[in-house]
């Protein structure tokens, strides 16, 4: 028998979109309760209960609880929680309590958003509001406004569980991480590849990290800062494989075979190259990056295509038709902007000129590509590879 | 293979009767040294032990000492107490200071005091002389680095401190010895000189303590409020590991600095001769360098990939003050020197101990680092 809660604190979480799966809703829903367990299984006082289309946490529902459940993907929204017996007694009294805790005054007024969804209940959701309201009403003097209320009580009378709740949180949104399958993101330093990122997990993406690090020339506390751009993404999913791959070699042989202006691209082309070869040997199919339209000369959309020549798998890039400001503005609401600004230099601007080829074509990048020794070092960098586990 | 660390300019690794005085002080001898109970009188003990030892270090047997939270906080509470007010309100210091000198002098001059930066020029050492022009009726503090952490190189404090005191005799002479505390075989302030800076992580103890040395009698103006600690110049619980352990510290080094410098000179001028040449020039005059400090500029590479490059090889250096890692311009005093814009800069710091076997093999590292980042092959 399904555990019975008729007191106590807790949470709902409302899933948004995966009410709209049919047959395999399970499965999603078996995924979210898998990644909120996984989110609090160091507070041995949450539990973690699913049921009537909702998961619920029973339990303290303090600060952390609440700041955690924020990138929990798949949750629409959320509401601290009180459990309460099935009787109308009950309810009111629960109801009663909560107007008292609100600060209010003569002119506030509320509401009751009730919905019995156990038909065998004594009160319709119309009869429950009229009844638990004029007992509010009648206890706080609070007025009634059901379009604009300052204060909204809501009542679930479910068949398992009964709960009362006067506040509603946004969620993560999307889908459970995991659910979408596994990408590769080739991870930078800077702003935009962490939020192309945080928009896959959304989207149900479980995501392994990519940095190219060009130790000599750019620094150990560049590589720091990737691993800590990757920790934030980390949290929200089981674990996090971060590839560290040495690429300075590479950058050098390039160099000795192109014409500067090209670098960028031949960069890239490599980046790809290695990217795949890491990712096939974790059986990933995709490769992301933070890739902007436009936002820098590497990026327009002949070098796009010039890059992608050298790929064999799709390369998702869920920023590209983002203006910086809201990249900016994602990437301060999820934590890495301030990581990323960090004073680190790029790999990618190593041996370029200051106006790389924006016009850049597949056809010349292969010329330049069999004139040099490069593959050695591509063979050497994969070898050499560092794999941190977060 | 094992690291080589020539980076003791930015920190030295603590003595190991540092860490256990600490540790002791941690876990047996805790204590507040304002305290009334027997506890407060054994710490107040330890504390006047180690002023002891700082004081038999610096030289100034006579002297107060204050304890900061480094050398950084006693920079700043020298040039505040001297502070210029009314008629006399010039600054004069050298183009080798460290930030909390320069930064703070040049705060106060935009409150509209003034201030005059004496150059090292191609030397690397400023001349009294300089200092002796600047000086007048309006001057109020005089600040020298006595052995500059960017240039490594000797300044004459005390004939700076005479030959300003000859002519403004109030001024007051400060004097940032924050290196020259390990550099030098000795410190030996003339008169003259009125207050003297140390940091406890450059002589071998703990980061996050320093002192301000100052003549009997003066007073320094506190920076912030508090209790009356410390006569109530420095208010806050004196930081009685930290404290013990800076003591400790200045007690070892002042017994192996005799023959520690002699040693450091020796050796530091081998390696000087051995990774120098037509690439590789060192900055500043060799008569005023410091015994464990080599600065050299190299022809056209970035600082950081050389360095880098030499990490991969597990020798430590720097580019000149850790304090400014990340900017990019060289400092001034470098290029007065004759750091040329598109050459490279490192800075090499030895300690007492660093043996002729790990110079030599950093001297090859240098030279092998310094090819491949030439041929453009400094990749792994």
């Amino acid at each position: 028998m399904k555990k019975q809660l008729f007191e106590g604190n807790g949470v709902v979480l409302r899933v948004g979109e995966l009410y709209l799966k049919g047959g395999n809703r399970h499965l999603f829903m078996n995924a979210m309760v898998a990644n909120v367990k996984r989110v609090f299984r160091d507070r041995d006082d949450i539990s973690v209960l699913s049921g009537q289309g909702r998961i619920f946490l029973h339990g303290a529902c303090d600060e952390d609880v609440l700041d955690r459940l924020r990138w929990v993907f798949g949750i629409s929204s959320y509401s601290p929680v009180v459990f309460c017996k099935k009787d109308i007694e009950a309810i009111t009294a629960n109801a009663v309590s909560l107007a008292t805790q609100f600060h209010g005054d003569a002119d506030t007024v509320f509401r009751i958003a009730a919905r019995r969804s156990d038909k065998s209940f004594s009160h319709t959701s119309a009869q429950l509001g009229v009844e638990v309201g004029s007992a509010v009403n009648v206890a706080t003097g609070f007025g009634v406004d059901l379009e604009q209320p300052d204060l909204s009580i809501g009542i679930e009378v479910g068949r398992e569980w009964t709960f009362l709740w006067t506040e509603q949180l946004k969620g993560g949104g999307g889908l459970p991480v995991g659910t979408s399958g596994r990408a590769a993101l080739l991870l930078s330093g800077g702003i935009d590849s962490p939020v192309a990122g945080h928009m896959l997990q959304k989207r149900g993406v479980s995501l392994t990290g990519i940095y190219f690090h060009a130790f000599p020339y750019t620094s150990d506390g560049a590589k720091n800062k990737v691993i800590e751009l990757a920790e934030v993404l980390a949290k929200r999913q089981k674990k996090f494989k971060l590839c560290v791959v040495p690429f300075a070699k590479v950058q050098e042989a390039l160099r000795d075979a192109a014409n500067p202006g090209y670098l960028v691209l031949l960069y890239r082309r490599a980046m790809i190259r290695i990217a795949e070869r890491l990712a096939e040997q974790d059986g990933i199919k995709a490769l992301a990056t933070g890739e902007n339209l436009g936002q820098v000369a590497s990026q327009t959309l002949e070098n796009m295509a010039a890059v992608e020549d050298a790929a064999t798998m799709p390369i998702l890039r869920p920023i590209l038709a983002m203006d910086k400001i809201e990249t900016i503005n994602i990437a301060r609401d999820i934590g890495t902007y301030d990581i990323s600004i960090q004073p680190f230099e790029d790999c990618c601007t190593l041996f370029v000129p200051a106006h790389p080829e924006t016009k850049g074509t597949a056809k010349t990048a292969a010329k330049f590509e069999s004139r040099g020794n490069w593959h050695e070092a591509l063979e050497e960098a994969i070898e050499n590879t560092e794999v941190i586990m977060l | 293979m094992t690291e080589i660390y020539l980076d003791n300019a930015a920190t030295t690794k603590p003595y190991v009767e540092v860490r256990d005085v600490m540790l002791r002080v941690m876990t047996d001898d805790f204590g507040n040294a304002s305290s009334l109970h027997r506890r407060g009188a054994q710490a107040e003990r330890a504390v006047a032990i180690a002023r002891q030892h700082i004081k038999t270090l610096v030289g100034t047997s006579d002297w107060d000492v204050l304890f900061t939270s480094g050398g950084t906080e006693a920079n700043n509470l020298a040039v505040h107490t001297y502070c210029p007010k009314g008629k006399r309100n010039a600054v004069i210091t050298s183009g080798m200071e460290h930030a909390s000198v320069i930064d703070t002098a040049r705060l106060l001059a935009g409150r509209g005091c003034t201030l005059h930066v004496i150059g090292g020029g191609a030397t690397g050492a400023v001349s009294p002389k300089a200092f002796a022009e600047k000086a007048g009726k309006d001057t109020a503090l005089v600040s020298v680095i006595h052995v500059a952490n960017e240039m490594g190189t000797v300044q004459p404090v005390n004939e700076i401190a005479r030959a300003v005191k000859r002519i403004a005799p109030r001024v007051k002479v400060h004097v940032d010895a924050v290196q020259a505390a390990v550099q030098l075989t000795r410190l030996d302030y003339c008169r003259e000189v009125d207050s003297v800076t140390i940091s406890g992580h450059k002589i071998h103890g703990p980061q996050g303590v320093g002192a301000l040395l100052f003549r009997t009698g003066g007073a320094i103006k506190p920076l912030f409020c508090g209790g009356d600690q410390q006569k109530g110049m420095r208010p806050g619980t004196l930081n009685l590991p930290a404290i013990v352990g800076m003591g400790e510290a200045a007690r070892i080094t002042a017994e192996k600095r005799q023959a520690g410098v002699l040693a450091m000179h020796q050796r530091m001028t081998e390696f000087a001769a051995r990774i120098c040449g037509d690439e590789v020039y060192p900055l500043g005059d060799a008569a005023h360098r410091a015994a464990g400090m080599l600065v050299v500029g190299v022809t056209n590479v970035k600082s950081e990939v050389l360095l880098h490059t030499l990490e991969k090889y597990n020798v430590l250096a720097s580019a000149g003050s850790a304090c400014h890692s990340t900017r990019t311009a060289p400092p001034r005093c470098l290029v007065e020197a004759g750091l040329k814009p598109e050459d490279g800069v490192v800075r090499f710091s030895i300690q007492y101990e660093t043996s002729e076997e790990e110079l030599s093999q950093a001297a090859s590292i240098f030279q092998s680092a310094l090819s491949e980042v030439r041929q453009g092959r400094a990749g792994i």
